[in-house]
């Protein structure tokens, strides 16, 4: 009997070619259903949470120069964050139980963390967008003429100050919450591409503030307010380079195995873009006076983003 | 194990109490032993009943029918949909023995959530839809996901998905509404090989071990255990497998990786790419007027 | 399945399918055990567990073969071949039960001298060209006999005409080189089967063999069944825990189909169904004839049959025979009127199922009821079926569903228009097995009753209640008739409903045929009491004791079964007399010991002078083992202490039948109706005695029609049911297995230029049907005689209606009939194979084999959602 039970080794193996239909080929975790929305939302979030910590960067550090343009900024920053909250919110699969999120405490989950602090930036970032639009309201002559003067006066009271540098500096701490979270949403999953970008994060952190420096700069031009504005520049060459070399030497490689042509040139054509708003940044630091330049070099940067976005929200296949 | 609801918040009603309803908690039931399965491909016969069954218990639709040319896997793919998916290969591997002149062997396996001793899923829910059940399992409480679909990217195995039509992200329940009254899941109790087992974990991990050793008696070297022991990337699994290959032919990663085992790095990573931002405009804010 | 009835006695499953767990070694064959009996398979799983080797041979790599140790690939049909070569290795190496095959089977006893049969030929002696029918020397295949008329026999096994050396001689040519050459395996592959059978076999090893489509359709199928009898007997493996031939059944009522019958020839519990023969004029004729009716050649004065009639448990025909005329006829069966005898319908000729269509084709059939089964898909030639459908005036359908039988007059996509059509159809809704209460007899035999569980919808009604109320309005109808004739309906017995009620009682049903004293109405407790003077009435006497009294309806006994157990007698009541394991007396030696410990069943009990043990005794409980018969002894008195074979009347197994089949006492390969291939063993190609039905639309191709050189083979797959009626309306199966597919191998997909998904069509001389390629390592070539064949495989589950749809392979396959039990071949079918798709029926308006409606091009309908995948926890909604 034990002999027979062995025999199934006779079979003359050797004469067998290898061949093989089973599943090893397939891409096993799930694709979530994340589609252009997700993309927009990425992109949205980055750039209201960038442009409201490069504000309130600036605002703190130069309060004069920077004064006018971040009443403005603010304002947008916060329009931003709240189309970006609507995006997120559509984007559920049952948009009205978008409150569930806040009802937990879980901070393992990157939207959990994601969620709370985007709903606190809308808090603290709501002080110095009110601030900012009373401001532009006086500016433009729009409060009621008999309150203007009192309201004014409220505002440039100490107190006012000491809370609004207070919530400024509150909402530094949100948005940066905000703006970290997007990227480990993506990279601290089991999808392939995703998976294998360690600093796809940081790429949307350096990325975020550097659109928010390019939408700063593009609210002064578009406002006229263009004092300081220049001083950025020298931040903005920075972060390009860092956003090249992570577009190029991380997430490219990354993608190589995992997505379609189309968005691996669209990478590229991503880090071109930067390198063309780099040269154009260039110019204008070596002497170029041509605001032209410099509407180009925010267009680059604001479309090197959401093609950068875009490409790596959304794959296509994977391994 | 009773059948006793008491500790489920009430049915609400009206415009507030739904408002309410998700911020109340219900009692926790009293943790029991865990329970696992343990599913030996040896022995299964790739009849689908366990398929079959899992939908009908959960009253889950058919999909639409479409000849895969896959073997005989016509549904492909665990889903919102599917819970359990039976699995087919055929395989030509000269150096293992085969049971024929070819060479041939055809790998059944019928699939579904490992409810991962640590699960992916879990961690990355963020309304607290994905629980782990009193018997270990992890659940998805589908009154309280909201869709954003966390779970279904952190999920290596490609199990829990959602679902377009409800919004929401489904799975394998472990049969809770059964194991809670002391029967076995449905899968289970169709499967007519005995193929999925089902019981206290403890003993699925020894009947496993025992199979395996059985097994490696009776000449079947090719024979490995999946998700038994937790490795250096991923957690012990409570579906443990008995499979004749390797598991990427079964459409198994071979090295799960907990996404969440990244989460600290990832997140300083990204901190650093703020604060390094903040500095870099904060200097250059300050000092560019002198470039 | 008179293979079965020719070895052992009784055409029935001889094990139950649990019990393969107790065997050392399992051979499925001509079976898909794991896809067509996925729980009983079970078992066969835990024999594997517990050690047992496992062998599938069959022409596809199945589920089953997937968890197999063993696959063997040969070509359909060729499993003769295969099976003579075991009984060839298995005598040449003397690797037979010596003790059991020379007292338990006729190996000792000597064939008559004028016994012979012609190798080249391929014939055994006796055949009349003419009729096709073994009916010259009707004497030639009977034992030899001594003055005394008790068969002589030789112990030591040597002389040349003893049934051991005849059977050796038989099948020497049948060598593994010439097996494997015809079969298309390898030798090795052959003598690796037959030394796993022989090393698994003997006092403490049992091996089992389970078949069922793949051996019974094809036209040799009663000899392939007879063939695996022979090796069984040969090594001992019958009567005994983990042996026998296990004959896998179809639908849930298969067995108690044929137990009551819903056959032609049979009237129920296999008594032969009466001949307009001279014979068979009066019931003292009919019963002086004995059972050896239905099988029996000729008319020899002397021949073995009529030892039937006085020997073994036939010799009790007559009292089964006045039971059951008393059942049907009651008050009005009388000795006098032979007990209404000459109410029953004399048989003039063949009426089987193809026959009939045949006629209902010619015209000469004018109305049909259809009950539970779907002809238009399942029927072998669907084509004819169809239209001989088309041609009735009337056509009943009593289904849950609106089958394509009853769609056939409108929706036949290779039918003409409805308007031509003038068959007026009835569909009439039945209610489905959970529905209604009753009973069904499985596989092993078993007797369960089932209680309805759902009330079912509409009008539906239980089949019982159709047949009720017809049999009602028919009683009705004729009730003032004087014609003799109508005296069969007035006289019936119509009485299912119990007093007040007009719903039939299926209980009542049961109880008649369990039987009971026709004058005090009790209840009969075993076949035993059943007399010939009319005083018991018993409308089944196999069932008789399933019903012991009033209260007591055996069938719903529902015992607990442990793990350990065995037998669960408990468990419902299986005939004969809740016996599992049939012959079991053989689990026992000569002198009542079992032949082991590991393997016993019953003993012989000394001190209680009584057979006892775990399993019911299928013997007679005090005949001790040292009981011998004297010449003179009569019915189960001439059965000896010491042979298992109650219903032979010898009491032994039949290695070779000396009646009992109509084409040989021992199997011969032959080949199938359509073959590439020249049959490598004799001159005659198919098995003599096949019936064909001449008809343009019956074409058969020429054996190596090089037009039709490849080897289609229809079967079932797990996720659909045979015609896929059921089945094919539920979205969680049908997601499962769509659609229709050809399995073929790589080389011949290359060779056609084939990839998976790709549509082909295939074409057979009575027709074509188009479908999807799947290309698969599970099929593979096969080396034939030094010529290279190509096997297609397609499930048959498919048809014009239901939720997806698709052709119907018995498109293809060709009317035939096989002899002894009249099935058709439809497991190797000649086709050839070229890509593309069907054009529609409006360019074919004349030619019925190329017309054609397309199917939609993916019939996949959208189908809803039956409901949300939400837990019972959702408050949504
Ligand atoms: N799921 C499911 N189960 C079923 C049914 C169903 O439709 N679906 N039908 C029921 C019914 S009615 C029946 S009768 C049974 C039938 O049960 P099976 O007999 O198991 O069914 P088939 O698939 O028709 O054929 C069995 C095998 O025979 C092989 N075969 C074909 N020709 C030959 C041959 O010449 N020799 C040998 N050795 N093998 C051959 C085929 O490749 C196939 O794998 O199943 C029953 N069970
Ligand atoms: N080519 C090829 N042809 C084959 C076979 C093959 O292997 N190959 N297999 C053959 C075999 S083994 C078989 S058994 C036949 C099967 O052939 P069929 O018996 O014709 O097929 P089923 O689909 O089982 O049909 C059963 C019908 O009964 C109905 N039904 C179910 N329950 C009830 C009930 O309680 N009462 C009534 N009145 N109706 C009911 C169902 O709805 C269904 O329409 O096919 C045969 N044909
Ligand atoms: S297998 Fe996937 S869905 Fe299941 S518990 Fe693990 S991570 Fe969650
Ligand atoms: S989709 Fe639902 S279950 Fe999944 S992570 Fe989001 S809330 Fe949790
Ligand atoms: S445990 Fe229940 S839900 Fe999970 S696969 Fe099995 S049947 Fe489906
Ligand atoms: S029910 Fe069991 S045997 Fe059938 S496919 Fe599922 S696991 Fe395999
Ligand atoms: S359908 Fe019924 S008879 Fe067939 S395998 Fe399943 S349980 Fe057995
Ligand atoms: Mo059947």
């Amino acid at each position: 009997m034990e002999t027979t039970k062995t025999m199934q080794k006779d079979t003359p193996q050797s004469a067998c070619k290898a061949y093989s239909q089973d599943y090893s080929e397939d891409v096993i975790p799930h694709l979530p259903p994340w589609g252009v929305m997700t993309v927009i939302d990425v992109w949205l979030n980055n750039a209201a949470l960038g442009l409201y910590i490069v504000t309130a960067c600036a605002l703190l550090l130069r309060p004069v120069t920077f004064g006018i343009l971040a009443q403005p900024a603010f304002v947008l920053a916060w329009l931003l964050l709240v189309a970006d909250l609507l995006m997120l919110v559509a984007d559920l699969g049952d948009p009205r139980r978008f409150h569930h999120m806040l009802r937990t405490f879980r901070p393992t989950s990157p939207m959990w963390v994601g969620v709370w602090a985007l709903t606190l930036s809308s808090v603290t970032i709501l002080i110095p967008a009110l601030w900012g639009a009373l401001g532009l309201m006086n500016g433009f002559e729009l409060l009621p003429p008999a309150c203007a003067a009192s309201i004014m006066a409220v505002l440039d009271s100490d107190a006012a100050v000491n809370i609004l540098v207070t919530f400024i500096a509150l909402g530094i701490i949100c948005a940066a919450g905000g703006l970290c979270y997007k990227g480990v949403l993506f990279s601290a999953t089991s999808r392939p591409v995703w998976r294998k970008t360690r600093w796809f994060s940081a790429y949307l952190t350096n990325g975020g503030i550097l659109l928010g420096c390019a939408l700063f700069i593009g609210l002064g031009m578009a406002l006229h307010v263009t004092n300081g504005l220049h001083k950025l520049f020298p931040a903005m060459l920075v972060m390009l380079v860092i956003d090249m070399l992570l577009l190029q030497f991380h997430l490219r490689p990354a993608m190589r195995d995992g997505s379609s042509t189309l968005q691996r040139r669209n990478l590229g054509t991503a880090t071109v873009l930067d390198a063309a708003a780099f040269a154009c940044l260039l110019a204008v630091i070596a002497g170029v006076g041509n605001p032209a330049l410099v509407a180009l070099a925010v267009l680059a940067i604001a479309a090197s983003a959401l093609m950068g976005r875009h490409s790596f929200v959304l794959p296509t296949r994977g391994v | 194990m009773t059948t006793d609801t008491q500790h489920l918040p009430q049915k609400p009603r009206g415009f507030l109490q739904r408002v309410i309803y998700p911020f109340q908690r219900g009692a926790q039931p009293e943790q029991q032993e865990a329970v696992g399965f343990f599913t030996d491909t040896s022995v299964c016969i790739g009849c689908k009943a366990c398929q079959v069954g899992c939908k009908h218990w959960n009253m889950l639709p058919g999909l639409e029918p479409r000849l895969s040319g896959r073997s005989y896997d016509n549904t492909l793919e665990l889903s919102a949909k599917t819970w359990r998916h039976v699995k087919f290969a055929e395989v030509i591997t000269p150096d293992v023995p085969a049971n024929n002149r070819q060479g041939l062997r055809w790998l059944l396996a019928s699939d579904s959530c490992k409810h991962c001793e640590d699960a992916p899923c879990l961690r990355a829910c963020p309304t607290g839809a994905l629980i782990r059940t009193e018997v270990g399992g992890v659940y998805p409480q589908s009154d309280i996901c909201n869709g954003c679909a966390s779970c279904v990217a952190a999920c290596p195995f490609g199990v829990i998905a959602r679902s377009e039509e409800t919004g929401h992200s489904h799975k394998c329940t472990f049969c809770l509404d059964r194991v809670r009254d002391g029967l076995h899941p449905a899968c289970a109790k169709t499967c007519p090989a005995a193929s999925i087992r089902f019981g206290k974990l403890e003993d699925m991990r020894n009947a496993a071990r025992n199979r395996l050793t059985q097994l490696q008696a009776q000449g079947v070297t090719n024979a490995r255990l999946y998700g038994l022991d937790a490795t250096e990337n991923y957690s012990s699994l409570h579906n443990i497998f008995l499979l004749l290959d390797n598991p990427a032919k079964y459409g198994l990663p071979e090295d799960p990786i907990h996404p969440a085992r990244r989460l600290k790095g990832d997140y300083a990573r990204a901190i650093a790419g703020v604060l390094a931002g903040m500095a870099i405009v904060g200097a250059s804010v300050v000092f560019g007027g002198y470039l | 399945m008179p293979g079965l009835g020719a070895s052992f006695g009784f055409g029935a499953c001889t094990n139950f399918p649990r019990d393969m767990r107790n065997s050392d070694c399992i051979l499925i064959m001509g079976s898909n055990m794991a896809e067509s009996h996925p729980v009983g398979f079970q078992w066969v799983m835990e024999a594997k567990e517990r050690g047992a080797t496992l062998i599938h041979v069959d022409p596809r790599f199945t589920r089953t073969s997937a968890v197999a140790d063993h696959h063997v690939r040969i070509r359909p049909d060729s499993d003769l071949a295969f099976l003579g070569a075991l009984i060839n290795l298995i005598i040449k190496k003397k690797g037979y039960f010596t003790d059991f095959v020379s007292q338990y089977t006729n190996a000792a006893t000597l064939v008559s001298e004028k016994f012979s049969f012609d190798e080249n030929t391929g014939l055994f002696v006796g055949f009349d060209p003419v009729t096709r029918t073994y009916d010259q020397e009707p004497d030639a295949w009977d034992y030899e006999l001594d003055a005394q008329g008790m068969p002589v026999t030789d112990s030591t096994l040597q002389h040349p005409r003893c049934v051991l050396r005849v059977l050796e001689k038989h099948f020497e040519s049948y060598t593994s080189e010439k097996a494997a050459e015809t079969c298309g395996c390898s030798p090795e592959d052959v003598e690796l089967v037959a030394d796993l059978l022989m090393a698994n076999s003997g006092t403490d090893r049992t091996s089992v063999m389970a078949y069922a489509l793949g051996w019974t359709q094809h036209t040799s199928g009663t000899q392939i069944i007879k063939a695996a009898g022979i090796i069984q007997l040969l090594l001992g493996n019958i009567g005994r825990p983990g042996s026998g031939i296990v004959a896998l059944r179809g639908h849930a009522n298969v067995q108690g189909a044929t137990d009551i019958p819903t056959l032609f020839n049979n009237l129920p519990n296999y008594i032969p169904q009466p001949k307009a023969i001279p014979e068979h004029a009066t019931l003292k004729s009919l019963l002086e004839y004995g059972h050896g009716l239905g099988g029996r050649r000729g008319k020899g004065e002397r021949g073995m049959w009529r030892q039937e009639g006085i020997k073994g448990a036939w010799a009790a025909m007559p009292s089964y025979m006045v039971s059951l005329l008393k059942a049907w006829y009651g008050d009005a069966a009388t000795a006098e009127n032979e007990y209404c005898y000459q109410n029953l319908p004399k048989m003039q000729k063949d009426e089987s199922e193809q026959i009939f269509f045949k006629e209902t084709l010619q015209g000469i059939v004018r109305g049909m009821f259809v009950f539970g089964q779907n002809p238009a898909v399942s029927s072998p030639n669907s084509g004819f079926h169809r239209e001989a459908m088309r041609r009735l005036d009337w056509l009943v359908v009593v289904d849950a569903f609106e089958t394509e039988s009853a769609a056939v007059w409108y929706a036949d996509p290779n039918g003409p228009g409805p308007e031509t059509v003038g068959t007026e159809v009835f569909l009439l809704p039945a209610s489905l097995a959970m529905e209604k209460g009753g009973s069904v007899s499985n596989t092993e035999r078993l007797v369960q009753w089932h209680e309805p569980v759902l009330e079912a919808p509409g009008d539906s009604k239980s089949d019982l209640w159709y047949v009720y109320q017809l049999g009602k309005r028919l009683k009705a109808l004729y009730a003032d008739s004087t014609l003799e004739r109508d005296k069969a309906l007035q006289q019936l017995t119509w009485d299912y409903c119990k007093p007040g009620d007009d719903e039939p009682d299926p209980e009542l049903v049961l109880r008649e045929m369990n039987g009971f004293n026709t004058v005090t109405g009790e209840h009969l407790k075993s076949t035993g009491q059943l007399a010939a003077d009319g005083s018991t009435a018993c409308g089944c006497r196999l069932y008789c004791g399933v019903y012991p009294a009033q209260d007591q309806n055996l069938a719903k006994r529902r015992g607990t079964i442990s793990d350990d157990e065995n037998f669960y007698l408990n468990w419902a009541w299986a005939w004969p007399g809740n016996s599992r394991i049939l012959y079991n007396r053989a689990s026992a030696d000569p002198e009542g010991k079992p032949w082991s410990e590991r393997k016993a069943i019953i003993h012989w009990d000394s001190n209680a002078k009584r057979w006892t043990g775990a399993d019911v005794p299928n013997y007679v409980l005090d005949k001790a083992p040292d009981y011998r018969p004297t010449p003179e002894s009569r019915g189960m008195d001439a059965i000896p202490g010491n042979a298992p074979f109650t219903v032979h009347f010898d009491g032994l197994g039949w290695l070779f039948a000396p009646f009992g089949l109509s084409d040989g006492p021992m199997p011969v390969h032959y080949e199938a109706l359509e073959t590439p291939v020249r049959n490598t063993m004799a001159a005659q190609q198919i098995s003599p005695s096949t019936t064909l039905i001449e008809d343009s639309r019956n074409a058969i191709a020429a054996q190596g029609d090089p037009r039709y050189p490849i080897i289609l083979t229809s079967y079932r797959v797990t996720e659909q049911f045979v015609a896929g009626v059921m089945t094919r309306r539920s979205s969680w199966i049908n997601e499962l297995q769509p659609s229709l597919f050809f399995e073929m191998d790589q080389e011949l997909a290359e060779s056609l230029n084939l990839r998976t998904l790709d549509w082909v069509i295939a074409e057979s001389k009575r027709g074509s049907i188009e479908g999807r390629v799947l290309v698969t390592p599970r099929m593979a070539p096969l080396m034939v005689c030094g010529s290279k064949v190509h096997v297609v495989g397609v499930p048959m589950h498919f048809g014009f209606k239901g939720e997806v749809t698709g052709d119907s392979v018995n498109v293809l396959t060709a009317l035939s009939l096989g002899p002894n039990s009249d099935i058709a071949s439809v497991k190797s079918i000649a086709c050839r194979i070229r890509p593309g798709r069907l054009t529609p029926r409006s360019e074919h308006k004349d030619d019925f084999r190329d017309a054609y409606t397309p199917l939609p091009d993916a019939p996949m309908k959208n189908v809803p959602w039956i409901c949300k995948p939400e837990g019972r926890l959702d408050y949504d909604n």
